[in-house]
């Protein structure tokens, strides 16, 4: 272990990655897609002369405001607390890869802040040209935010080059990059609509020129699904080519197998996700567009419930396919190089470790079990928990220590005709020695086995 | 890549008894290994970002860390305590997004240059740590709930939406001098790794000075910016710009005075070796605290000055004075930090590869960004006061 370990129970560091992942990028995608709609919708206003359209934009770049600087950026800073807490090793790298490639992301993000900021608080007080161009220059600076992120969250999966090279640019514009980044801006576009469908919800409709402006405002909400459904598929297909072949390998076998209930986990979650997807689009041409009267702020809310579960999927998704990565095949989920596992296996895992059990002289049995636990708690635990979100007592099942012995003497070999878990799990890294001590210790975790009469 | 004449060692010492019998000898041994990826830049062009990063970080942070409670506490008390409290209650969330977005480039950094031990101390106080995000939402929110409650500024609104963002924010800096304190505090590495990520390195006696010295620093920073209203008033209000003054000045000034104290207690908190460095035993660290107080005492007297007279002038010196102290401070930090981790990782040893085009991408997008604030900055000033040339 080259940091302590932080074990935390239940949930795992995966599902508290995700917790924060999940709301951080619906909220931010918010933030992008927003952008775009105040330029449109303000462009729209300004052409128009539309008093009613400024004055709802106005409304709505409140709420845009107090959602994406508060809950948005500070849970973007969250993402990275927690990734470092989780995965100190992976943060380090992707620091240190794209230092200046953060560094850039930052001055973006300061244009967009300091925008969204006098966008809002000079409405009505600079020209409507001049508001304009603000809109405008938000739109921008926030999808440069994009830019930037799109790169390095797609190196994770793709590095490309990078491996070989160690070049900065070889591993950010990777085959990933363009349909990541497409798809991103499309989604962004169904969510600003998603989030202005709420606002406009709640819009008064005590006139009929009140309740029909809120038609129009609802009907111009749903439009903004359009891309998504109309290039999503295509742009899901292109990203779909270029991921690394092992990963398509699993979804289709998925797919394949399904009529047989054995389908894959990352199947179950696209066929959740298209119909997910489905509902949205369907409820939002006979909901808002259609029947904008009786569409109320509640089914919004439903509406937005069904985009972060989307969202969540996508993302959830995103994350499986790198497994098991974090950056692909250079650096594993539990810290260690694949540069690095001949040398462990050769030396021993807890000899190359900076953070060791405390060995009792003399005390061999206990320190065969220490040494499992700490085998365990540097190479297990970054995916699994004792008792929670991929329990390791239920996937350890009925095997006795003899099975366990067996089962990781399978994943302790890097030879893929001989370890087939080699595309979902990291080898198991250490000598012989120490494989065993952790099968001595996983056996303590499992579940009380009936008794055979 | 593991040293394997190192680790044969390492393996020796496993196996014959107690693995760290002596916890300094230990914890610099589990000092974790950097990535064995080049650095990005030479060591001191990050070190020079790092620290121009903390110190636009500081200022706006110092605002936010104690601004809820100075509003909350002149609210009431007359009607240029209640206009004021209310600007300030009011510009608060902009200086807490220029505070955050500011802190994330020393964040940055830190974890390139230190990571090491930045990984291992915040892992170790997980919890806390990580609380400090839901906790800024909180406090953001309380910072806008206050805002938006207050539709007249000669009223006073729900201050217990500003004194709770203050206890939530200093939560938040006490999380963080536990974090920076850890990091160098090898000795507790072992005590607290304990897996629950609930440790906090309160048994260091630096903590609590170090806390309070930058808790009532940002008192003290508070007089200094309501100064600085104070100056902008002056020409457009006489008498609230004076009272801005005066106030400011007072407050800035009592503060100043308490921190010879609390000051006093941290550096006595130090280990003795770092405590000597600044006096008279480093040849950069003891003439940096000795222009930093001598600036101070100045920067006393500047302030007494405004606070008879709410002038201008006196304000200014104070400000430049203090401004002053600030960074002899920071720089004392710096160097701190620098003794405290030389025996513990050498980032200047390590490989580097700049990336040339990268950086250089960077600084053309800088100047853009200036140039764009420039004109953003322009603009609002426009919007506000379309009177002013």
């Amino acid at each position: 272990m080259n940091y302590p370990i932080w074990e935390i129970p239940i949930l795992g560091g995966s599902w508290l990655i995700g917790i924060m992942a999940c709301i951080h990028i619906f909220i931010s995608h918010f933030a992008v897609g927003g952008g775009l709609y105040f330029a449109l919708s303000e462009w729209l206003a300004y052409k128009n002369n539309d008093e009613a359209m400024y004055d709802y934009l106005k409304k709505h770049a409140q709420f845009f405001m107090l959602v994406t600087t508060v809950a948005g950026a500070v849970t973007g800073v969250g993402i990275w607390t927690v990734i470092a807490l989780v995965s100190p090793d992976g943060l380090h790298t992707l620091i240190q890869v794209y230092t200046f490639g953060w560094a850039c992301e930052y001055l973006f993000f300061v244009a967009e802040l300091a925008v969204v900021f006098v966008y809002y608080y000079c409405w009505d007080r600079v020209s409507r040209k001049t508001h304009l161009q603000l809109a405008i220059a938000y739109a921008v600076a926030s999808i440069l935010t994009l830019v930037i992120i799109n790169g390095i969250l797609t190196f994770m999966l793709t590095p490309d080059k990078w491996i070989q090279t160690g070049y900065w640019f070889d591993g950010f514009f990777n085959r990933t990059y363009w349909p990541s980044l497409l798809i991103r801006i499309v989604i962004m576009a169904s969510m600003a609509g998603m989030y202005s469908l709420y606002t406009a919800s709640k819009l008064p409709q005590t006139t009929e020129a009140e309740a029909s402006f809120r038609d129009r405002m609802l009907q111009y909400a749903a439009k903004w699904f359009i891309p998504t459904f109309a290039v999503g598929p295509v742009l899901a297909w292109w990203f779909g080519l270029n991921i690394p072949p092992d990963v398509l390998h699993t979804i289709q076998n998925g797919m394949q197998t399904s009529g047989v209930g054995n389908f894959s986990i990352l199947a179950r979650a696209s066929y959740l996700g298209l119909i997910l997807s489905g509902t949205i689009i369907i409820f939002a041409y006979v909901g808002p567009y259609l029947n904008p009267r009786v569409f109320t702020p509640k089914m919004a809310l439903a509406f937005m419930v069904c985009g972060l579960l989307v969202t969540s999927i996508g993302e959830w998704s995103r994350e499986m396919l790198r497994k098991p990565y974090v950056v692909y095949g250079h650096l594993y989920s539990n810290g260690l190089r694949i540069s690095d596992i001949k040398t462990i296996n050769e030396t021993g895992y807890i000899a190359t470790s900076k953070w060791k059990p405390q060995l009792i002289e003399g005390d061999v049995a206990g320190n065969k079990m220490r040494m499992g636990k700490a085998m365990f708690e540097g190479q297990c635990l970054a995916c699994h928990t004792k008792g929670g979100y991929r329990s390791m007592p239920n996937m350890l099942g009925e095997r006795d220590e003899k099975a366990i012995v067996a089962f990781l003497t399978t994943i302790h070999s890097t030879d893929k005709a001989k370890n087939p878990y080699m595309g979902i799990m990291p080898p198991v890294a250490g000598t012989v020695d120490e494989v065993d001590a952790l099968a001595t210790y996983l056996a303590t975790l499992r579940k009380p086995q009936p008794e055979m009469h | 890549m593991p040293d394997v004449a190192s680790l044969s060692s390492v393996v020796t010492a496993l196996f014959s008894g107690p693995l760290h019998p002596d916890a300094a000898h230990a914890t610099a041994a589990m000092v974790p290994h950097y990535q064995p990826v080049p650095m990005p830049a030479p060591i001191w062009l990050l070190q020079v970002l790092l620290l121009v990063g903390f110190i636009t970080h500081l200022i706006p942070m110092n605002v936010i860390l104690t601004g809820g409670l100075v509003s909350a506490g002149l609210l009431g008390r007359s009607p240029h305590g209640t206009r004021f409290g209310n600007t300030l209650a009011a510009h608060l969330p902009v200086y807490l997004s220029v505070a955050i977005t500011q802190g994330v480039v020393p964040l940055l950094f830190l974890q390139l240059i230190y990571g090491p031990l930045y990984y291992v101390s915040t892992v170790q106080q997980a919890w806390p740590w990580l609380s400090a995000i839901p906790v800024l939402i909180v406090a953001y929110y309380s910072l806008y709930g206050y805002k938006f409650s207050v539709k007249d500024r000669t009223k006073v609104g729900p201050v217990g939406y500003l004194l709770l963002s203050s206890l939530l924010f200093a939560f938040i800096g006490f999380g963080f001098v536990n974090m920076v304190t850890l990091m160098t505090d090898t000795a507790h590495w072992q005590e607290g790794a304990t897996r629950t990520g609930w440790f906090l390195n309160v048994a260091n006696p630096q903590v609590i000075p170090r806390f309070l010295h930058m808790w009532f620093g940002s008192l003290a920073v508070n007089g200094l910016v309501m100064g600085i209203y104070g100056l902008v008033f002056l020409k457009r209000d006489l008498a609230y710009g004076q009272w801005l003054i005066k106030t400011g000045a007072a407050l800035y000034a009592v503060i100043t005075l308490l921190q010879f104290g609390i000051g006093g207690w941290f550096l006595m908190s130090l280990p003795k070796a770092q405590m000597l460095a600044f006096m008279g035993q480093h040849a950069v660290a003891t003439p940096l605290m000795m222009g930093s107080l001598a600036t101070t005492v100045l920067s006393l007297v500047m302030a007494m000055w405004a606070w008879q007279t709410g002038k201008g002038l006196p304000m200014v010196l104070t400000q430049s004075l203090g401004l002053v102290t600030i960074l002899g401070m920071i720089g004392m930090r710096a160097i701190l930090r620098y003794i405290n981790l030389a025996s513990l990782v050498t980032p200047d040893l390590l490989p580097v590869k700049l990336q040339l085009d990268l950086l250089i991408a960077f600084l053309i997008i800088a100047v853009g960004l200036v140039i764009f604030l420039t004109w953003l900055i322009k603009t609002a000033w426009k919007g506000f006061f379309p009177e002013a040339k």
